[in-house]
């Protein structure tokens, strides 16, 4: 009789733990939309901005939006829509696009060990949401205590957030973009806030030589044609961090 | 041949690619260790990517290197930059940059 309402007890609490772990699950993923918020700010800016060149392109609206959705890649866009907007060949726009995305490659394997009891599925959802921001916020959150319960739940709530609010922003920009003055301060906001995620993410002295290399690196090989500048500047970063470590 | 279907390709073309590569490493290191090599290069990854990117904005808004004071961007970066190491987070820095941005060409006329 007693072993029977024990193991009753025993279910009882077992039940209210799962409860008690979805809810902290749960609150992980808001904690990420919470943090995302500076970065979403950010975006509105240069997600219209990203609206308006396309048009200024020759996008009809409807692409221009969908673009944003789909490809979720500022930098890259930019990028593309500047060569067709001079009449460049199509590949070349590509291409180019490609290359500067390049660098998502780094934060795909950075990631990968916090991705690991992902069912296949999800871990396309997590690449699909791979951005600069969401790399760089949700890292330097796995790096902070409290240790989180389900990091990926962070991670989505970054990277859910920052679509939304990417998308939602070029919609916005094809709508009423033109109208307002978007080559002023506003356009400078994403930069801004990939600037203070650059400095929050220098822990140690390799890491500042790591960013030095590459700033010189990429403002010299800022002429390299299909943007090739980008990824040499951060491979020359990275090999000089490697290298300061080593020599300390 | 329709000037809109072309686009489309292209954007769909880049969303691929940009997928693939988004995809590469998570596929392939969530199931194999990572190489200490490749561990050890990773550390670098936030510095120095982030940096690559952002950098050319700020030193060369126009294209060459501009490290005078009316490069207002790089002025109001270097505040974003103090106040996001002081405060370790963004949106003051991002408040202040704007702020600094709008005073700077206010006062410069």
């Amino acid at each position: 009789m007693r072993g029977v309402i024990d193991s009753a007890a025993v279910e009882r609490g077992r039940v209210d733990e799962r409860a008690r772990q979805r809810g902290r699950v749960r609150a992980e993923f808001w904690e990420g939309v919470r943090d995302s918020a500076p970065a979403c700010i950010g975006a509105i800016p240069f997600g219209m901005l990203v609206g308006v060149a396309a048009l200024a392109a020759g996008f009809p609206p409807w692409l221009a939006m969908f673009s944003s959705f789909l490809v979720l890649a500022g930098a890259s866009q930019l990028a593309a829509i500047q060569l067709i907007a001079v009449g460049a060949p199509l590949p070349v726009a590509v291409a180019s696009a490609a290359i500067v995305n390049l660098r998502l490659a780094m934060y795909s394997a950075a990631l990968a060990p916090h991705f690991r009891r992902l069912s296949p599925r999800t871990q396309w959802l997590a690449a699909f949401l791979l951005t600069d921001h969401a790399f760089a916020i949700s890292l330097a959150r796995f790096q902070r205590n409290p240790p989180l319960e389900r990091p990926e739940r962070y991670y989505f709530g970054v990277g859910s957030a920052l679509w939304a609010v990417w998308t939602g922003s070029t919609v916005v920009g094809v709508a009423i973009g033109h109208r307002l003055p978007m080559d002023g301060p506003l356009g400078a906001t994403g930069g801004f806030v990939l600037l203070a995620l650059m400095v929050a993410a220098l822990r140690s002295r390799p890491q500042v030589v790591a960013a030095v290399v590459a700033a010189a690196v990429a403002v010299l090989g800022a002429g390299i044609p299909y943007r090739l500048g980008l990824i040499v500047a951060a491979a020359a970063g990275i090999v000089a961090g490697m290298l300061a470590e080593r020599f300390r | 041949v329709n000037a809109t279907l072309v686009l489309l390709i292209a954007v769909v073309a880049i969303a691929a690619l940009t997928f693939a590569i988004r995809l590469s490493m998570i596929a392939v290191f969530t199931q194999r260790e990572i190489p200490r090599l490749l561990e050890n290069a990773l550390r670098y990854v936030p510095a120095a990517v982030l940096t690559a990117l952002v950098a050319p904005e700020f030193l060369a808004p126009k294209g060459v290197l501009d490290l005078s004071l009316a490069n207002h961007k790089l002025v109001a970066g270097v505040l974003v930059a103090g106040v996001a190491w002081k405060t370790k987070g963004s949106l003051a820095a991002l408040l202040v940059g704007i702020a600094a941005l709008y005073a700077l060409s206010a006062l410069s006329g």
